[in-house]
């Protein structure tokens, strides 16, 4: 399903991310991408939603190059990949619901469709009951359990997560891991990158080894 | 009706950007403001000079005043040789007795200058109007060349002088307004450069979950929009207020002109003239800011 094909990426003054990266991801895969700060993980992942483009290189998604993919179709990428980061990426002065609904809102989703997917959404991520709560009024679990449940709400068929326990305990830091296993049985593929060696080797799942911008290990 | 919801939620973003910024909103309206209310009286100032000049225009005249004691006879005999030159359509003769009351009408308003006003201290005149303009420095010159004549009031002059003034006057207008003009497209830049900063993080969530590039520039291009609708509005209210008093100071000034544009059909043209004009500036800015800090 997706198909990283030769992909290098190579920054002014010849700093090199990426050194001809090949990788394949089926549908429905749970993908630990690790590596040390540098490796070049989050740069792959930026990749798939073309926030960034490689030097070289094809990367497939459904059949086509989204590196040659023409910027006004890039919106319609972003709607089939849902993404959350270390950071959440929260809006402070909006609510749970409004944070969630935010993504319907900017496709055009009418007022009725909204009502109805994100609580449906938020109940799925434990957080029904905190509908009009504030992100800061939540703990950092909370607060990406949020911004999971926006990412998801477009029901994507990819779900990319960069160091998504970065800035969170070891318990809410799990709770993440199981709510990303649960998603991944329902059917979406879920590629995540992170250091966190104790979680990967606990969760038996696959895992890419990325080190200077090649793939070292694929287990 | 997905367009329609997607407008209403463009609209609803544009009104949150101006009012969680409102000194953004304040400080490029006030700016905006300044230059349209400047466009304004420009543009009566302007209207005022071509009323003046089309006045002078329409009427070719040569005024000729005559020594005291000249007779009445002598007056009459110039004025017929005059009407056979057949460069005048009318040779009007003011007598002493008429001039004193002409000056009374139009000085009717002021008792004071009516005051020790005699037909003696009013000299008598010709007032000669020309087929064409062209006939007029002739008409003038017979009369100059008369030993009865005291003075010959020429409008050639007077109209090449005003034409000169008004020349003069248009084109400081128009460097005045394409100055503040330009100050306010800067300011625009600047303030939607602000208000792009300020919301970063909801035009960098917009992108990740899937918002069409014009989704998130709409509200942004839409904000130097009402910016000059607000702009241009505000300064026809004070054009609404100051209109009055102008023309009043106006016509003390100058007499028998109507110099200053009056009734609703003018001040609906200046408010759509500058609203015209001012939302294309706020969206020019707008436009400049997106494009150089808004990359979707």
């Amino acid at each position: 399903m997706i198909s990283f094909q030769g992909i290098t990426k190579v920054y002014p003054k010849g700093v090199e991310a990426l050194r001809g990266v090949d990788l394949e991801i089926s549908d429905g895969e749970f993908l630990f991408l690790v590596g040390p700060s540098g490796a070049g993980k989050t740069t792959l992942l930026k990749f798939l939603i073309r926030e960034d483009l490689p030097s070289s290189g094809a990367i497939i998604f459904k059949d086509e190059d989204i590196v040659g993919l023409a910027d006004h179709l890039v919106p319609q990428l972003r709607r089939q990949i849902g993404m959350v980061f270390q950071d959440f990426k929260l809006l402070e002065k909006r609510t749970v619901f409004e944070n969630v609904a935010f993504a319907l809102e900017v496709l055009g989703r009418n007022d009725n469709d909204i009502a109805q997917m994100v609580p449906f959404i938020l109940q799925k991520v434990g957080l029904s009951e905190k509908l009009d709560f504030y992100p800061r009024q939540l703990s950092s679990g909370e607060q990406q359990r949020v911004a999971i449940a926006r990412a998801l709400i477009h029901e994507p068929e990819v779900l990319l997560a960069d160091e998504p326990t970065g800035n969170l305990d070891y318990e809410n830091s799990w709770q993440i891991i199981n709510l990303l296993k649960q998603i991944n049985e329902w059917g979406t593929t879920v590629i995540m990158a992170t250091h966190d060696r104790t979680i990967v080797d606990s969760m038996k799942k696959r895992v890419v080894t990325l080190e200077r911008g090649l793939i070292v290990k694929d287990e | 009706m997905p367009f329609l919801i997607t407008f209403s939620r463009i609209i609803k973003s544009t009104l949150q950007h101006l009012t969680r910024s409102p000194y953004h909103t304040l400080a490029a309206v006030m700016v905006m403001t300044l230059t349209f209310f400047a466009t304004s009286l420009f543009v009566l100032v302007a209207f005022g000079s071509n009323a003046i000049l089309k006045y002078f225009e329409n009427k070719p005249q040569v005024t000729a005043f005559f020594k005291d004691q000249t007779s009445e006879d002598y007056i009459l005999q110039l004025k017929g040789q005059l009407e056979q030159t057949g460069q005048a359509t009318t040779v009007k003769y003011i007598s002493q007795n008429e001039a004193l009351s002409l000056y009374k009408k139009q000085n009717s308003q002021d008792p004071e200058l009516l005051e020790f006003v005699t037909a003696d201290i009013l000299p008598a005149s010709l007032e000669v109007s020309a087929v064409k303009l062209e006939y007029l420095s002739d008409l003038a010159n017979t009369l100059a060349a008369d030993s009865r004549v005291e003075k010959v009031i020429y409008q050639k002059d007077v109209v090449e002088s005003l034409q000169s003034w008004a020349l003069r006057i248009r084109v400081a207008g128009f460097a005045l307004i394409g100055f503040l003009a330009l100050i306010s497209v800067l300011i625009v830049l600047v303030i939607i450069s602000m208000n792009i900063a300020t919301f970063g993080k909801e035009i960098e969530v917009m992108r990740l979950v899937g918002a069409t590039s014009w989704y998130v520039r709409w509200p942004f291009i839409l904000d130097g929009a009402i910016y000059g609708f607000l702009s241009a509005t505000i300064s026809t209210v004070l054009l609404v207020i100051l209109l009055p008093r102008l023309s009043q100071y106006a016509s003390d000034l100058i007499r028998g002109i109507e110099i200053m544009p009056q009734g609703p059909i003018f001040l609906i043209q200046i408010w759509g003239g500058t609203v015209a004009a001012a939302v294309l500036l706020g969206v020019l800015g707008s436009l400049m800011a997106v494009r150089k800090h808004l990359r979707v």
